[in-house]
């Protein structure tokens, strides 16, 4: 749990912006600096997605604004200038939750004839 | 490489909100650094790669952190498709569309990165050099007074130019000015340390660190009342001398050195920054400057204006002071009739010494034409591409785009463009200027000029980029607003031609381009013609392996009487040295003449002297021997001219043909007069000239008296002369020592050879010839590139029309000269155009010129059939190509 005393935020609106959502994917089992994050996210989708470390800070920016992440102790032993993030409850949930949505689309494409497709690509 | 990367992303992320930068800036930079470290990210390509990954991520994310920050909260709670929004859609719909046409891209980047890489460098240099060479707080208001004698010469003199009594004028009547204070340059040998070491020295009144606005790192500066009286032996030491010499032991203040064998006490370090025209050790004057004479000379004077003064206030009330100096001294000193004292900044008052200034605006206009040679490139890119795209702006108005919203579409793609270009004209700027600045000459480094990105070149690049977005992005927009018709839409059929106007358009581009390179050609051809008429220059002298030094003797452990024997005997024990073949010793030697006198002729009167000044020159016998000059009548120095012999003098062939023409000078006898003081000598013998003012400047008439006789010009600072039978500076060990022998207290100093000498005042004009040059050569290959690219897209356009003349029996020969006559037509006009150009712009370069007309018309035939030659060559292959068309493919090519 966050260990301010901070109201807990909102959960934000679904779907995620696809860059959020794998930020949140690569903090799911630890903390990670911005280049970890990066490179995890790269070698976790085989290269197809990639972000550009702009599109990573400002993402964790508004994401640590509205409490998905956390800055965590800062690795300063080793090099001040690595901050290190974690995942909060609320990042957790809404993970999750984009997660679900995300199964839920599927499900409605495999009611379809869609679902033929589905398999071969 | 990774470096220059850097530099821009730090530019960029100024564009972020601060609250951004300060949380994610340093993480950003971390990030970047660890990037580069990956091994696709190494190399040139590799390099590539991470720039076009992360400099589009980065203005992509831009829109995005601004709408994150409260402070565009109003912009949010408009309806939907705000300014933000919009622009950031722009900016994305710009980076796809690029991102898939990646060659057209790549090439507008590039040849915008030349072009905008040789402006950055250009101005780097500029900046570093004539702009802002020094590191002194509020530089703009810190001025030197430069004095101009018209009665004497109408240069305007900063250094060594003004006298004492004069600098007390400037310092006590000028309420505009503040912190006045003044200096003479010389050369004192500082010992207490290891080995005595000849500094540059500034005598100084008044307190210069104070003048500059810096304080003194550390210990005190000089009190004004300090410097007038005499025997304060006190001294500040420049920061680098302090580092070097006195390993930078702060217990240095109190201490004592020893200046030319007198004890001194250190009583401050100056700051790094504090560079004095170079200068390591300042002295007080300890004399008022009232009790030196007015003609005395040697004075340079600077100041501060005050905190509401203006130069021209400044100006005024010096113009005050020299009437009244005018009027109260004129009938002494006729320099003074019309004379005139002006401020200066100081910058441009010191580079002036170094005529460096006008190199660098020549150079800068010279790249702003190659600039605009890559801009009219681009912007005929852009033309063809937004003709191209003509059918999908029809389609988006069709869809409801409004006219407004499409045009700053396009204008966002050439913003993009031409902020790509100028990142890689940053990289190729910072690659480019390590070496160049290390190239610099000892003159310039040595005062503490650094070149390098600084915050205004950064700033200037950014700016250039921005006015080629505009420059270029307005003509494809222009083009598009005229094609703004329902009609596209319908004869989508053809979509990707110009239009005759567009076509037209681009034609004219090309004149332009053709013009500009004509321009820079002619300027490099004739810089180069100027070159190796210089190189070619008789000398009459050789100064092939031969090394100079100079040795000053102290005044105080020397007579003046002693200084010829001396030096007599000082080139005897070089003589001595193996490998050497000659030695002698001189108050000055080609191609440096400093110091002149008056000269009167038999049956003149004193008067008619002041007007003739000649070349004076204190030398050993063996001087003449050593250089290689050639005897002509008479006879030279020899054991019989003892000191209280008959006074001789050798003259050059220039002064006896200027003043005893059609007949010989031997025996004549002559006055040599410098102030009071007038010397009867007589001419024995006549030796033929050499450029003894430089390459570029014709002999001047000049005199030699023997060292023992000196009597005029009096030195006891002379150069020796040592020809070498090798290399000369392998001997300079040898030579040190047998000047140690003599006296272990005199260092030689201001160490070269005679090559270098003349390198070295050949350098600014070899330095321009050399980059204008090679401007002129990426001009040349921007311009073929673009003519390649019109006459290939003209012959694409021309299927059709070329088909049906081959089926009609034209043969292929016809269609070549077809396609020929267009691209030599434009040629022609672009070759007249730039003609005109350069003749209008001859006057800026007559300055670098030599021996040859600034529109020397060897070299504007050459450039203008070195355009055609090039103008068919590029043709040639697309005119081919047009030869071959199988007729039936050209019809159906609709």
């Amino acid at each position: 749990m966050p260990s301010n005393d901070r109201r807990l935020p909102a959960p934000p609106p679904l779907p995620l912006p696809v860059a959020e959502f794998h930020i949140l994917v690569a903090l799911a089992d630890g903390a990670r600096h911005g280049y970890g994050i990066m490179t995890d996210i790269e070698q976790r989708t085989d290269g197809a997605v990639r972000l550009g470390p702009g599109t990573l800070y400002t993402a964790l920016r508004r994401m640590s604004d509205r409490g998905l992440v956390e800055e965590g102790a800062t690795g300063a032993r080793e090099n001040p200038r690595r901050v290190n993030y974690r995942i909060t409850a609320l990042g957790r949930e809404a993970a999750v939750a984009e997660a679900r949505r995300m199964e839920k689309c599927l499900a409605l494409v495999r009611g379809t004839r869609l679902a033929a497709r589905l398999e071969t690509a | 490489m990774l470096k220059a990367l850097t530099l821009f992303v730090r530019f960029l992320l100024r564009l972020f909100p601060g609250s951004f930068r300060t949380r994610h800036g340093p993480e950003y930079l971390a990030t970047l650094n660890a990037l580069g470290e990956e091994p696709r990210h190494r190399g040139i390509v590799g390099l590539f790669r991470l720039t076009s990954f992360v400099v589009p991520d980065l203005l992509a994310a831009l829109p995005r952190a601004w709408s994150d920050t409260g402070s565009v909260d109003a912009l949010k709670s408009r309806p939907a498709g705000g300014t933000m929004e919009s622009l950031w859609q722009d900016l994305r719909y710009a980076i796809r569309t690029l991102s898939r046409s990646r060659v057209f891209a790549a090439t507008v980047i590039i040849s915008l990165g030349l072009g905008i890489g040789a402006n950055t460098i250009v101005y780097s240099l500029l900046d570093g050099v004539v702009l802002h060479p020094f590191a002194y707080p509020d530089p703009d208001r810190l001025v030197g007074i430069g004095v101009t004698f018209p009665k004497v010469s109408s240069d305007r003199g900063f250094i060594e130019s003004l006298s004492p009594p004069e600098f007390a004028d400037v310092r006590d009547s000028t309420p505009s000015l503040e912190r006045v204070s003044a200096f003479d340059l010389g050369n004192r040998a500082i010992s207490g340390g290891d080995r005595p070491e000849r500094v540059f020295t500034a005598f100084v009144w008044g307190d210069p660190l104070a003048t500059l606005g810096l304080p003194p790192a550390l210990g005190r500066s000089f009190r004004a009342a300090e410097t007038e009286e005499q025997g304060n032996a006190v001294a500040v030491i420049s920061h680098r001398i302090w580092q070097s010499r006195f390993g930078a032991d702060s217990s240095i203040i109190g201490r004592t050195v020893r200046v030319n064998g007198q004890p001194y006490t250190v009583i401050g370090v100056m700051p790094p920054a504090a560079l004095l025209m170079g200068t390591d050790l300042w002295l007080p004057m300890g004399v008022p400057p009232m009790r030196v004479p007015r003609q005395a000379r040697q004075w340079a004077i600077i100041g501060r204006l005050k905190p509401n003064a203006s130069l021209a206030a400044a100006n005024a009330d010096l113009a005050r002071i020299a009437a009244r100096t005018e009027r109260a001294y004129h009938a002494e000193l006729k320099e003074y009739e019309g004379w005139r004292l002006e401020a200066a900044p100081f910058a441009e008052a010191t580079t002036s010494m170094f005529q460096l200034r006008l190199a660098g605006f020549v150079m800068q206009g010279a790249v702003a034409l190659l600039l605009l040679i890559a801009c009219t490139n681009v912007a005929s890119l852009l033309l063809s591409r937004a003709a191209k795209r003509s059918g999908e702006i029809s389609v988006r108005q069709a869809l409801g785009a409004r006219a407004h919203r499409l045009l700053r579409q396009l204008f966002t793609e050439s913003l993009l463009l031409s902020l790509g270009g100028g990142a890689a004209g940053l990289a190729i700027a910072w690659a480019a200027l390590g070496p160049l600045s290390a190239a610099l000459p000892e003159e310039v480094s040595g005062l503490g000029i650094k070149i390098a990105l600084n915050p205004r070149v950064l700033i200037f690049t950014l700016l250039v980029s921005l006015v080629v977005a505009i420059f270029f992005g307005a003509s494809p927009i222009a083009q598009v607003l005229r094609s703004r018709t329902t009609a596209v839409l319908g004869q989508s059929g053809e979509r990707s031609t110009l239009g005759k106007r567009g076509r037209r358009l681009r034609a004219g581009f090309l004149a332009l381009q053709v013009a500009l390179s004509v321009v820079l050609l002619v300027g490099a051809g004739v810089l180069l013609r100027s070159f190796n008429r210089l190189q070619g220059v008789d000398l009459g002298f050789d100064g092939r392996g031969v090394l100079t030094a100079r040795l000053s003797l102290a005044r105080e452990t020397y007579q003046m009487e002693q200084v010829g024997p001396f030096f007599e005997q000082l080139t005897g024990r070089l003589r001595a040295i193996p490998g050497v073949k000659n030695a002698s010793a001189a108050t000055q030697y080609p191609p440096i003449n400093n110091f002149q006198t008056n000269l009167q002729l038999p049956g003149e009167t004193p008067e008619l002297s002041a007007a003739r000044t000649v070349d004076m020159t204190n030398a050993t016998a063996d001087f003449f021997a050593t250089l290689g000059y050639r005897l002509q009548a008479g006879r030279l120095f020899g054991d019989r001219d003892t000191e209280n012999a008959p006074l001789v003098a050798v003259v050059n062939q220039t002064l006896a043909r200027r003043f005893f023409p059609g007949r010989s000078p031997v025996a004549e006898r002559i006055v040599l007069r410098s102030g009071d003081q007038a010397t009867e000598v007589e001419i024995v013998g006549v030796v033929a000239d050499v450029r003894n003012r430089g390459l570029e400047v014709d002999p001047a008439p000049e005199v030699f008296m023997h060292v023992r006789q000196q009597r005029v010009a009096v030195n006891n600072q002379l150069f020796i002369q040592v020809r070498a039978a090798g290399e000369p500076m392998a001997l300079l060990g040898a030579i040190r020592d047998a000047t140690k022998d003599l006296d272990p207290d005199q260092p030689l100093y201001r160490i070269s050879t005679i090559e270098q000498d003349l390198g070295n005042a050949v350098l600014q004009r070899r330095a321009a010839m050399f980059l204008i040059g090679i401007f002129a050569i990426v001009a040349l290959v921007l311009a073929s590139v673009g003519m390649y690219g019109l006459v290939s897209q003209s012959v694409q356009e021309r299927v059709k029309e070329i088909g049906i003349r081959m089926a009609l029996g034209a043969d292929g020969n016809a269609i070549v000269r077809l396609v020929l006559r267009q691209i030599l037509s434009v040629v022609i006009i672009g070759s007249a155009l730039g003609l005109a150009g350069s003749i209008a712009l001859s006057g800026s370069i007559r300055a670098l010129v030599f021996g040859v007309s600034p529109t020397d018309p060897v070299t504007l035939a050459a450039v203008v059939v070195l355009l055609t030659v090039v103008a068919t060559c590029a043709a040639a292959i697309p005119a081919r190509r047009a030869a071959h068309v199988p007729a039936v493919a050209a019809v159906r090519s609709e």
